[in-house]
């Protein structure tokens, strides 16, 4: 186990996956001389050379083709959208193109990975600060990965990477200074499909995705000061979901509140909770709660961003809510 | 809940009425309700006069089209049999059933039980009617309600209760079997034997009760014999000595708590114990403000606040619990009574009657339960009630323990009466 920062755990899974396989190239827009806006990739380009970590224009819905022609004629290619709020651009590639390919054509392996970050609290204003979580989640055929610790972005990465079907990875920019231990294993992986209990609780579960998985850690210590015992589970892969997990939690508590920093109106918070109806109705003792952020831009400033974006406090208070 | 009291109609018979317009007031037993009109057409026949008592299903009234029809048509139940009287807030399809025209009695379609589907599937799988469970102040049944029904039941199973009289609505006097010990309650300044039914529900048919009301309160408009506390404790001692009533267990809140210690220390009385809900008489202070502001008080607009001032969580008073308040405070009889015995043992904000010692003296199991989040009369009086006394202190509770935690309340009862 090395202790590093989130970036480096996800740098360190980039180098091992080229390392061990020479068809995983990365692409992106200043990710190769200047190392990613987040230092992703940094120093990549010079161990790897300039046509495995290349740079490119900016032009999003060009790069998601690429990635699927790449990937389509035998690499493993790993594309960096800088911020998700860009995402739109490249979901024709996405929708009619990765995610079809394999049903249309029999024997096409799709294995890319996109890479993108988003979400707020940085005071990156409205066109940069998006969870466009329940875009990407929404396309059968696409894998949706979101790790919150270290180790979960490197294991899911090298996952991502070695998957035959294309996988985004969600990314949150306040996770990547984020320290802690992260295995040295070359074959560490963690599953795909496998969500994280992060606290074990009796009274209320609460589901949480990326950043909010660390509002929800803090939730649960309010909670307990109130003598509620909330459990918090971080899904890590928000598409396909581990529904075993989910309906062993909620047997437990019977109550569910669910959390993600996405737009509430067909949000991913809102596919979370229709699926607990669907699956652990009878096991519910509460209408599920629903913590998002409003459906609204996210502010620049920062007191404006503060009040909208979802947190601790409104995450206990709808668990408070669910047991009332 | 099985019956209901018709408190008002505010229509004539002839009058005609809107769909959706207030047509009568029923009263449960703990908070008044009105029934609008399912359909637009004329008032045809009142069946029900104010003041009746009717038991669920019975037909209160007729809607018809014009006057000239007859307005025959078959009993239909006029008060869901399923709403209880603390799910004040049915679903919207629990309102007055659909317009059946050529006319329409006032009735409701059985209403659906607001509950989790945890707590259906238990009581399915217990064979519980929903409707038979008492449903708690936030109107939907969780899984915690059906199991607290289904241990009481088992508590209780050993010895049925007659039939015809287990969970009557109206409670003025015992329902249980003579056997079972008597428990008397002596509700506090302003209010009346109604506010007891929260914990009345959750004993459960452990006791035989009896609620008593005050001089000026509720049904009783009788003045004291004093303007004093003992004036007080004396029209109660009459009701209790005009029968014998053998042993009996007191429980007294805040001004009745006053009075139950008067009359524990009653030779008249065979008092067995003493259960007090943050009683006056154990300290000088009582927040004078709301005496003043709750007696003065005619509209919800106005008692709203300081009914919240009762509370430590505000949302307990509803709109429903606001309306009963405002119904109770119409008799200008009883508001001036209260106002008298307002000035008379809280002059100034001052509580006048000091029972420190006599509570002291007491031989009787005392208990002394108070709210931590009290704002009527301060929780440190707790600490008056002698060496004798167990007290205890509730969290996130304030003047009102029988109504915001009445499990606790009925638990510390059961204790000290069995005991």
């Amino acid at each position: 186990m090395t202790m590093m920062r989130y970036a480096e755990a996800l740098n360190q899974a980039l180098r091992e996956e080229m390392h061990r396989d020479p068809s995983v190239f990365l692409f992106g827009e200043d990710i190769a001389r200047y190392g990613g806006v987040f230092k992703v990739t940094r120093g990549l380009m010079d161990e790897f050379g300039a046509s495995r970590v290349r740079d490119t224009p900016i032009s999003e819905q060009t790069l998601a083709a690429m990635a699927v022609t790449a990937a389509m004629t035998g690499t493993r290619p790993v594309l960096e959208i800088m911020y998700a709020d860009f995402v739109p651009l490249v979901l024709d590639a996405l929708i009619n193109q990765a995610a079809i390919y394999e049903y249309l054509w029999q024997g096409v392996q799709m294995p890319f990975v996109l890479r993108t970050q988003g979400g707020g609290g940085a005071g990156a204003g409205a066109q940069h600060s998006k969870a466009l979580d329940s875009l990407v989640a929404h396309i059968p055929g696409i894998k949706v990965v979101a790790p919150v610790t270290p180790a979960d972005a490197k294991g899911l990465l090298k996952a991502a990477i070695r998957d035959s079907q294309p996988v985004v990875m969600l990314e949150h920019k306040l996770l990547y200074n984020q320290r802690a231990e992260v295995p040295d294993d070359l074959d560490f992986t963690v599953e795909i499909g496998k969500a994280r209990t992060v606290v074990e609780g009796r009274d209320v579960s609460i589901f949480a995705t990326s950043r909010m998985v660390l509002e929800s850690q803090k939730a649960a210590e309010l909670l307990a000061r109130d003598g509620i015992s909330a459990e918090v589970i971080d899904l890590r892969t928000l598409r396909p979901l581990d529904l075993p997990a989910i309906k062993a939690s909620i047997a437990k508590t019977h109550n569910a509140v669910v959390v993600n920093e996405g737009w509430r109106f067909c949000g991913y918070a809102a596919e979370l909770s229709a699926t607990i109806m669907d699956h652990a109705f009878h096991e519910l003792d509460s209408p599920v709660a629903r913590v998002t952020l409003p459906d609204m831009p996210v502010p620049y400033s920062e007191p404006l961003e503060t009040a909208v974006l979802p947190n601790a406090e409104k995450i206990a208070a709808a668990a408070r809510l669910t047991l009332s | 809940m099985e019956a209901v009291v018709v408190r008002a109609w505010h229509k004539k018979p002839g009058e005609p009425v809107a769909q959706g317009e207030t047509v009568v007031t029923i009263e449960t037993a703990k908070a008044a309700t009105d029934i609008e009109a399912p359909a637009s057409g004329v008032l045809a026949e009142i069946r029900v006069p104010t003041d009746d008592e009717v038991p669920i299903g019975a037909v209160l009234g007729i809607i018809a089209d014009t006057m000239a029809e007859p307005p025959k048509q078959a009993d239909a139940p006029a008060i869901p049999a399923s709403e209880q009287p603390r799910c004040p807030e049915p679903s919207p399809e629990a309102a007055p059933a659909a317009p059946a025209p050529p006319s329409s009695p006032l009735t409701s379609a059985p209403v659906r039980v607001p509950c989790s589907p945890l707590a259906r599937r238990i009581a399915a799988a217990a064979g519980v009617k929903l409707a038979d469970i008492p449903c708690p102040a936030r109107g939907r049944i969780r899984a915690a309600d059906v199991q607290a029904f289904l241990a009481t039941r088992k508590n209780t199973s050993a010895a049925p209760l007659p039939p015809g009289q287990a969970g009557s609505g109206h409670m003025p006097y015992a329902t249980q079997p003579e056997a079972a010990p008597l428990v008397v309650f002596i509700h506090g300044f302003g209010g009346d034997r109604h506010g007891w039914n929260p914990l009345l529900r959750c004993l459960d048919g452990s006791f035989r009760t009896l609620t008593l009301e005050l001089p000026g309160h509720g049904s009783n408009k009788a003045s004291p014999s004093a303007y004093d506390i003992g004036g007080l404790a004396d029209s109660i001692a009459g009701l209790l000595t005009q029968q014998d009533k053998g042993a009996i267990h007191l429980v007294g809140h805040s001004l009745g708590g006053a009075v139950a210690i008067l009359l524990a220390a009653d030779p008249r009385l065979d008092v067995r114990s003493l259960t007090l809900l943050a009683p006056v008489g154990l300290g000088p202070e009582i927040d004078g403000a709301f005496i003043n502001g709750f007696v003065a008080a005619r509209q919800a607009a106005s008692i709203a606040p300081w009914l919240r001032r009762l509370v430590h969580d505000p949302s307990l008073v509803t709109d429903a619990f606001v309306n009963a308040t405002v119904r109770a405070r119409t008799d200008s009889t009883v508001c001036e009574i209260q106002q008298h015995i307002a000035s008379a043992l809280f002059p100034d904000g001052t509580q006048a009657n000091d029972l420190r010692a006599t509570l002291h003296r007491l031989a009787v199991p005392t208990k002394v339960i108070w709210g931590e989040s009290d704002r009527i009369i301060p929780v440190q009086h707790a600490r008056n009630a002698g060496p004798m006394a167990a007290v205890h202190f509730l969290p996130d509770t304030g003047h009102l323990p029988h109504l915001e935690t009445p499990a606790m309340v009925a638990h510390l009862l059961r204790q000290i009466v069995r005991s």
